[in-house]
């Protein structure tokens, strides 16, 4: 069971946005963070503040997100996640977007099948370090597991597990710290931002 | 729940976010410059990050960003422009104030005219609306979160010495909330461990009877290292007498010192007032380098699955600045 939405109005966002120069400018780093190409991130950037603000998403909820930056990193990962899913988008720069050829679906593109299963994987074997990095810390652990089954606020996620809001965000500040010592131990992932 | 619930890999996904939302509120406390700087040298032009933001504003009907504030004028009266700012504490002091390890959050930042301006928008190729909102200004309610945040967190040392550990950790949560980057001081930072620490144990002592103590082979290496940057430093360790807290004290005794620690140890009745489990103490007037050396060891024991109270402070100049006591179960 979720907690209560507490939704902020789009209008407040753009609000804060609009107001907030260095928020904008750490987005766009993170962008950059991500993609490694100064056009790429700019892209990334555009698109999460359009996933953001547009009234056709729900928008931020800050039962589940409890600050902008939460909110907005999410969408920033979330979009580059699927960016690096699907083969599509890793090829739109050489593709007509007025009038896109047909695209093999991800699933049918042999190529994007192995680009997805080789970052799954990765993601998979991440988390499996840091379940291991946790081993005999039930809490960190149980909200791995709730964030797994969707949950992802602070309220929800102590319901789920049968413990205080205080030590979910204690675990998650765990996790934060763990995570990227894991991060950093991967050769792949060192440089990164 | 069951492993069959779960996804392999999507909670990774949390751990991500969780990422990304410290990152990016780290580059929002960089002084602007440092941050466009950084960005630069990355390759990215910071102003693209105004002038996206407003198409991507301006396409969906809402209002564009606010012009940049006009640099100050290079003649300025030093003596108006520090009476203007006086109660206002510029971010980059407080960095300062963290880099310097400074514990005492409040005040100080009176001498300083800060130049912490946002970075001008120049290349925007949406007209620049001004957006003026009624009230109060972003930087004085900053200021007035700061303030609030101080208050909280007083409050929450309070509750952490009488080791209301919910009480504190949602007090610092709110805290944070309202002035993330007062987190970055010190004493902070040491408030929201105790209080992790204090939440963890007192869980763990609620639900299971304690077992017997040790430090598990598989994690003596860890805490070693972990010690490992503050070799050299002194600790006394006081042993509660007894088979159970005189062999965790042998291991600790043991590990501590080829950890590169110098250790002195004194064997007293349990009887004689020891505080149950463990407790870390360290002289109030104690250096920077025995606080830390007082947090890896918290540290350590917590990630060897034993849990040590503190570091709590202890009285100024009284016996070894730092001081281990392994009391009764």
């Amino acid at each position: 069971m979720g907690a209560v939405a507490d939704l902020v109005p789009h209008a407040e966002l753009a609000k804060i946005i609009a107001r907030d120069a260095a928020l904008r400018q750490s987005v766009l780093g993170w962008a950059m963070g991500h993609t490694r190409h100064a056009q790429n991130a700019e892209d990334l950037y555009a698109d999460t503040l359009t996933t953001a603000l547009d009234t056709r998403y729900k928008g931020w909820d800050r039962a589940r997100y409890a600050t902008v930056e939460d909110f907005l990193g999410s969408i920033l990962n979330g979009l580059a996640r699927n960016r690096t899913r699907s083969s599509y988008m890793a090829r739109r720069a050489d593709l007509d977007e007025q009038n896109p050829p047909q695209v093999a679906a991800p699933a049918a593109d042999p190529e994007g099948q192995l680009q997805m299963a080789a970052s799954e994987r990765k993601r998979s074997e991440m988390e499996e370090t840091l379940r291991a990095r946790l081993a005999g810390k039930p809490l960190p652990l149980a909200v791995l597991d709730g964030a797994a089954k969707g949950l992802r606020g602070n309220i929800e996620l102590a319901r789920e597990i049968g413990c205080t809001v205080p030590e979910v965000v204690a675990a998650k500040q765990l996790l934060r710290e763990q995570g990227r010592i894991v991060k950093a131990e991967r050769p792949s992932e060192r440089g990164a931002a | 729940m069951t492993d069959d619930d779960r996804k392999p890999g999507a909670g990774w996904d949390l751990v991500e976010d969780l990422i990304a939302e410290e990152e990016i509120q780290r580059g929002k406390t960089m002084p602007a410059e440092e941050r466009r700087a950084e960005m630069k040298a990355r390759g990215l032009d910071p102003d693209r990050a105004d002038a996206i933001a407003n198409e991507v504003l301006a396409k969906l009907g809402y209002e564009t960003a606010t012009a940049a504030p006009v640099p100050a004028p290079k003649v300025v009266s030093l003596a108006v422009e520090r009476e203007k700012r006086r109660p206002a504490r510029p971010t980059w002091v407080i960095a300062l104030v963290a880099a310097a390890a400074l514990v005492v959050l409040v005040g100080g930042g009176g001498a300083v005219v800060a130049v912490n301006w946002p970075s001008p928008s120049s290349t925007t190729s949406v007209p620049q609306v001004p957006t003026g909102p009624p009230g109060p200004s972003p930087e004085q309610l900053a200021q007035e979160q700061r303030a609030k945040a101080d208050e909280l967190r007083k409050v929450a040392a309070v509750e952490c010495a009488a080791e209301k550990w919910d009480k504190c950790f949602a007090h610092l949560g709110d805290a944070s909330k309202l002035d993330p980057q007062g987190d970055e001081a010190r004493g902070v930072q040491r408030l929201q461990s105790k209080a992790s620490r204090g939440l963890v144990l007192e869980q763990l002592e609620a639900k299971e009877a304690p077992g017997i103590r040790v430090l598990p082979p598989e994690a003596k290496a860890i805490f070693v290292a972990g010690l490992a940057t503050s070799k050299g430093q002194a600790l006394h360790v006081v042993c509660a007498q007894g088979a159970e807290p005189s062999h965790l004290c042998d291991q600790l005794v043991a590990a501590i010192t080829k950890g590169g620690w110098v250790v002195t140890r004194t064997n007293v009745a349990a009887d004689a007032g020891l505080p149950h489990g463990m407790l870390i103490e360290i002289a109030s007037d104690a250096d920077d380098a025995t606080q830390a050396a007082a947090d890896a060891l918290a540290t350590g024991l917590e990630w060897s699955y034993l849990f040590a109270r503190g570091p709590n402070d202890a009285a100024p100049g009284g016996g070894a600045p730092l001081r281990l006591t392994v009391g009764p179960q």
